[in-house]
């Protein structure tokens, strides 16, 4: 795959994927792991969960990843480049030759509309994702505290973020004790 | 400008869960700085989610291009983006080094469940702005919407644009 390939390929994602960086998951893996095979299944789930939880966007940090995977660090700032640049482009030009696109009724209208269509997909992400952790009931429990604790007293996501590693380390640490056998 | 600039490098910097998560704390720092309005702010939002392309992107170039037109839409752009990025160019390797190790594994599982977390967040705040109107009470025309777009969501749920498409019809006819 070439530089040029590798830019449009994601200029692509980023042009035709509708509902964000949740929605372009699937289709990168389809076209990487299942048409082209330039990545296995294995290291592709890795990638996904590493670009859920890394900062920023979900989409920018799979380009990241992908594009590294790909053709080294040029890669990675080309498949960025490439899937940022449709929705800079688009969201200029409306704001740009439209400049009076939140005043128009219609809009107001069918915003509404859409804020609720986001509400059902979101649900449907946040379904997918518990439906991973279900297997798990403290997780579900501490994903529950984590939306509470944010949406009523706005928690500072860094403090949510800190929390995860210490209760990650603490129960790695009661794993690694539990391996030793007693003597 | 600077002040636009810094809001996105530390919402870029410091959010897991993606452009989603973001949008509820971006609104936060740039409503109660009196930036933006938040009726405005909730049209960017429904334009972002119906244009395509990364949610996170569309709001940042839609805010940055409302304070300062094309020039403020490449700085939040870029200064949403660039922390992140270079954070994970540079841990990439480091991070699938160690992906099985004992603790990373652990945090792995934490942070899925934070991320989680954080969309339920995002959602509810979604639902304060949908079900809520200005005057407190709440909105039940919302309620005939999502029932609609709920079933919707049943039989379509490969094709999240045709979810979105659907709601902002719905939302003409309705409201």
């Amino acid at each position: 795959m070439t530089y040029k390939q590798l830019f449009l390929q994601f200029f692509k994602f980023g042009l035709f994927t509708f509902g964000g960086g949740y929605a372009m998951i699937p289709m990168m893996s389809r076209v990487f792991v299942d048409e082209q095979k330039l990545i296995d299944e294995h290291t592709m789930t890795d990638y996904i969960a590493i670009s859920q939880i890394a900062p920023g966007m979900i989409a920018i940090n799979m380009a990241n990843v992908i594009g590294r995977h790909l053709k080294g660090k040029r890669g990675s700032f080309i498949a960025v480049s490439g899937v940022a640049l449709p929705s800079f482009l688009i969201i200029s030009v409306i704001a740009a030759f439209i400049p009076n696109i939140l005043d128009i009724p219609i809009v107001v209208k069918a915003v509404q509309g859409i804020v609720i269509a986001v509400i059902v997909l979101l649900s449907i992400t946040v379904i997918n994702l518990l439906k991973y952790l279900k297997k798990y009931w403290y997780l579900l429990t501490y994903a529950f505290m984590v939306s509470m604790v944010v949406f009523f007293f706005q928690v500072p996501i860094v403090v949510v973020i800190l929390s995860a590693i210490l209760f990650g380390s603490i129960h790695a640490w009661i794993l690694s004790k539990k391996e030793v056998p007693h003597a | 400008m600077l002040e636009l600039l810094f809001i996105f490098l530390y919402v870029g910097l410091l959010t897991v869960g993606g452009g989603i998560v973001a949008i509820p704390i971006i609104q936060q720092e740039v409503v109660s700085r009196g930036l933006i309005t938040l009726s405005d702010f909730i049209l960017m939002i429904g334009i972002a989610e119906s244009t395509p392309g990364p949610i996170g992107i569309n709001v940042a170039t839609f805010v940055g291009y409302d304070q300062f037109g094309i020039v403020g839409a490449f700085i939040t752009t870029t200064s949403f983006i660039v922390p992140s990025f270079f954070i994970l160019l540079l841990s990439i390797n480091t991070i699938k080094k160690y992906r099985q190790h004992l603790y990373v594994n652990q945090w792995f599982k934490y942070l899925k469940a934070v991320v989680a977390g954080l969309i339920m967040y995002a959602t509810f705040t979604l639902v304060e702005i949908g079900f809520i109107t200005e005057q407190q009470t709440i909105e039940s025309k919302s309620f005939i919407v999502l029932a609609i777009l709920i079933a919707v969501s049943i039989v379509l749920y490969k094709k999240p644009w045709a979810v979105v498409l659907i709601g902002g019809i719905l939302g003409i006819l309705i409201y």
